[in-house]
């Protein structure tokens, strides 16, 4: 089985500064991935990098694409990449508004990416909408309603379903709950991992938050100065860390 | 009589030529914005300048110039620039659409049908038909390039959301060649479809912001519609009550301060000449 | 269907100056099918870090670690996932469950959607005295026993060729833990190699096929 996205020797400099040294992973179909790491750790320039919004300096990011196998992403068109994040990709920003087009409907906003894939039929697009936004527990009736007046909370929920309504098979995401209050996320986090095992979705969770981690990811990949400094199961990295800093960031959480 | 202190029509040589180059891209690409040096003209931005520079780089000596404003030829705007002609170029000049060679017009396409040979020119202010939605330029470059009309259709539907039927009711985006998505300008939706399949050249030129587009002759060009909301124009109840025409645009006139209002072709020629043929008949 | 050799197990606390803990050192035990191999010895002699070793919850230091056809000290993430859906089932002492998930769903969701599934979780809640009213609450807020009951009907819902099981009669009454010996003993006539920790001695009687003694 080729994996949907294989990862090798990335590096991404600014200047001077090494952002990302030699990153390599690989991430099945179904797979969740969460990279953690504190700020500065490079976690969010690799998200940006294997997600084709910035470009690696070294390095290969190739892609199993749905009909003509795996593709070295920055082999391809810009219009290829855009058109790839459009079906084939979600990405999740960590502030909603980023996401979302805030001076437009709920319901334009979950029926765009179809619409730009050429669907014409409204009662369809309002249907679809519709349906994701009871998929994402929103309240159908608050389809018409601009995103202006949704909580914190809701936003994402739409952004997920904007998302989401392509079917894409890999989903970016940076911080999915950060910023939002804990039950608020508590709840976030329950939808994502039922939406992403339901879906078979494969994903990378960008994370500082070590409990989302387990709560949503099967494997973690640790990051310090732009490296990955440790890999493994979820559930092995955080109850028998093996690299010095891995044991660090593991005791110093707090519990509750 | 031609005013010999001014170039042919008033543009020197060169700039015809630049802006011809411009109008044969925007041909060879139908529905595309093609950026020019839009000059200096002698009157402001938003009084017609892109379409009066596109029909002086095309004029020639032989050539009848018909200029309509809003269907009419004697309004104030279409007066001055009939003049404008008159006198730096010396040309004849029409009220007739089927008499004319070049039609220049802002906000209506004649009714009567054009022929292949003929060509229309239309003022145009805003060309970027996605500008109200993405005001970034780069963005709605990218857009187009990429064929990435998503955005497009979104006003639609927030339109049938709102209100039930798609708002816009002049300026109505259409589809060029099933490629481009073009600002038809101000015209009413009512025009669109004559924009489909016309023998005659169409030519836009929007001189503020510099851009130049084309339809061919015979021309593919649809309003941009959802399935289960198609496209539909505009129908007045009462007919002409000059002409007693009930296919044309209707223009509203208010006659007295009690609310008494009449409605009479917008298109002058085209009312004037089925009158004519009434009182022949 | 499990085969360990020569596995050793050393934590190296680099925040404490690397000093090392040696636990397990030199562990060798082949578990066949129908078999259930108790774990004795004095608290901190390593059982739960054979458990864990087995799971690949913690990563071996030296020594193999073989579980079916697969070397589970060298295999990869997507390996070692696809052993756990399929071939390991885990039972450990504390549970632990996202947070709004209802009782039913956590023990139903070994079995993967099939289309009996809620009805063998009711099954197994049956058996576990779990009450009713508590089938649609999230397991967070039950006693210690409801939480383990919760933990062992999820762990042998499903059969699965490998069990592993930590102390998982801990905080049950009488009644329950007899429950549990008869799951435990279902699933060993079943096939499952087990491997388990039982404190309590009866437990360990009721089950247990062989003893691997800790020193």
């Amino acid at each position: 089985m080729i994996p949907i996205l294989a990862v090798a020797g990335l590096r991404k400099s600014y200047g001077k500064r090494l952002v990302l040294a030699d990153v390599d992973f690989d991430l099945w179909p179904g797979d969740v991935l969460a990279v953690v790491g504190e700020s500065g750790s490079g976690k969010t320039t690799l998200l940006n990098c294997v997600s084709a919004r910035l470009r690696p300096e070294a390095g290969t990011i190739r892609f199993l694409t749905r009909h003509e196998g795996q593709k070295d992403l920055y082999a391809l068109s810009e219009a290829q990449r855009r058109l790839l994040a459009r079906t084939d990709w979600g990405f999740v920003h960590q502030n909603p508004s980023e996401g979302l087009r805030m001076n437009v409907s709920a319901g334009a906003n979950v029926g765009e990416r179809l619409m730009a894939l050429g669907e014409r039929h409204y009662g369809r697009l309002r249907g679809a909408a519709t349906d994701w936004l009871a998929r994402v527990e929103m309240d159908a009736a608050r389809i018409d309603e601009s995103p202006q007046t949704f909580s914190g909370g809701m936003r994402q929920r739409l952004q997920i379903a904007r998302n989401l309504v392509t079917r894409p098979r890999l989903v970016f995401m940076d911080e999915p709950t950060s910023g939002l209050d804990v039950s608020v996320q508590a709840r976030l986090l329950d939808l994502l991992r039922s939406l992403t095992r339901d879906l078979g979705l494969a994903a990378i969770v960008v994370t500082h938050d070590l409990a989302v981690a387990r709560l949503l990811a099967h494997r973690m990949l640790v990051m310090k100065d732009g490296r990955a400094v440790e890999q493994g199961l979820t559930d092995q990295v955080l109850d028998d860390p093996q690299h010095p800093y891995t044991q660090l960031l593991v005791s110093s959480v707090l519990q509750p | 009589m031609r005013d010999p202190h001014y170039a042919f029509a008033y543009l020197d040589e060169r700039t015809k030529r630049m802006v011809r180059r411009a109008l044969l891209k925007a041909v060879a690409i139908p529905g595309y914005q093609v950026p020019f040096g839009s000059r200096e003209m002698p009157l402001p931005y938003g009084w017609g300048t892109g379409g009066i520079q596109v029909t002086a780089s095309i004029l020639g000596p032989k050539d009848v110039l018909k200029v309509i404003d809003q269907g009419a030829d004697d309004t104030v705007n279409a007066v001055n620039i009939r003049r404008f002609f008159e006198r730096t170029a010396g040309i004849a000049t029409t009220e007739r659409t089927r008499e004319a060679t070049i039609l220049q017009t802002r906000h209506r396409i004649p009714e009567t049908p054009l022929a292949e040979r003929q060509i229309i020119v239309y003022q145009v202010p805003v060309p970027e038909p996605l500008q109200r939605l993405e005001p970034r330029e780069a963005e709605t470059r990218r857009m187009h390039a990429l064929s990435d009309y998503g955005l497009m259709h979104v006003k639609l539907y927030e339109d049938i959301a709102r209100y039930g039927h798609v708002s816009t009711t002049y300026d109505y985006p259409v589809l060029v060649n099933g490629r481009y998505v073009m600002a038809p300008s101000p015209i009413p939706k009512f025009d669109n479809p004559k924009i489909h399949m016309n023998p005659a050249l169409q030519l836009f030129g929007a001189g503020r912001e510099k851009r130049i587009y084309a339809v061919p002759p015979y021309t593919k060009v649809e309003s941009l519609a959802f399935e289960d909301h198609p496209f539909e124009v505009q129908r007045w109840s009462r007919p002409c009550v000059l002409c007693g025409a009930v296919d044309s645009f209707l223009d509203e006139v208010v006659t007295d301060d009690r609310g008494g209002r009449m409605f009479v072709c917008s298109d002058t020629d085209y009312c004037g000449e089925r009158r004519g043929r009434k009182a022949a008949a | 269907m499990i085969s360990v050799q020569g596995l050793r197990k050393t934590f190296t606390l680099h925040k404490q100056g690397g000093v090392e803990l040696p636990v397990l050192q030199g562990v060798d035990l082949d578990v066949q099918p129908g078999e259930c191999v108790a774990l004795d010895g004095p608290s901190g002699a390593g059982k739960s870090t054979l458990l864990k070793c087995l799971y690949a919850n913690y990563r071996a230091t030296a020594g193999s670690v073989r579980v079916g056809h697969t070397e589970v000290t060298a295999a990869s993430a997507r390996e070692l996932l696809a052993l756990r859906r399929d071939t390991i089932g885990y039972v450990s002492q504390f549970l632990r469950v996202v947070p709004r998930v209802p009782a039913l769903d956590v023990v139903a969701e070994p079995l993967h959607g099939a289309e009996d599934a809620r009805q063998q979780a009711e099954q197994m809640l049956l058996r576990l005295r779990i009450p009713m009213r508590l089938w649609s609450v999230p397991p967070a807020t039950f006693s210690g026993g409801e939480q383990q009951r919760i933990n062992v009907a999820r762990g042998l819902i499903r059969p699965m060729p490998v069990l592993l099981l930590d102390e998982p009669t801990a905080s049950l009454d009488a009644d329950n833990r007899l429950t549990v010996v008869s799951l435990i003993n279902e699933a060993r006539a079943w096939g499952s190699a087990i491997v388990g920790i039982f404190h309590d001695q009866k437990v360990r009687e009721a089950v247990a096929t062989r003893t691997y003694r800790f020193h």
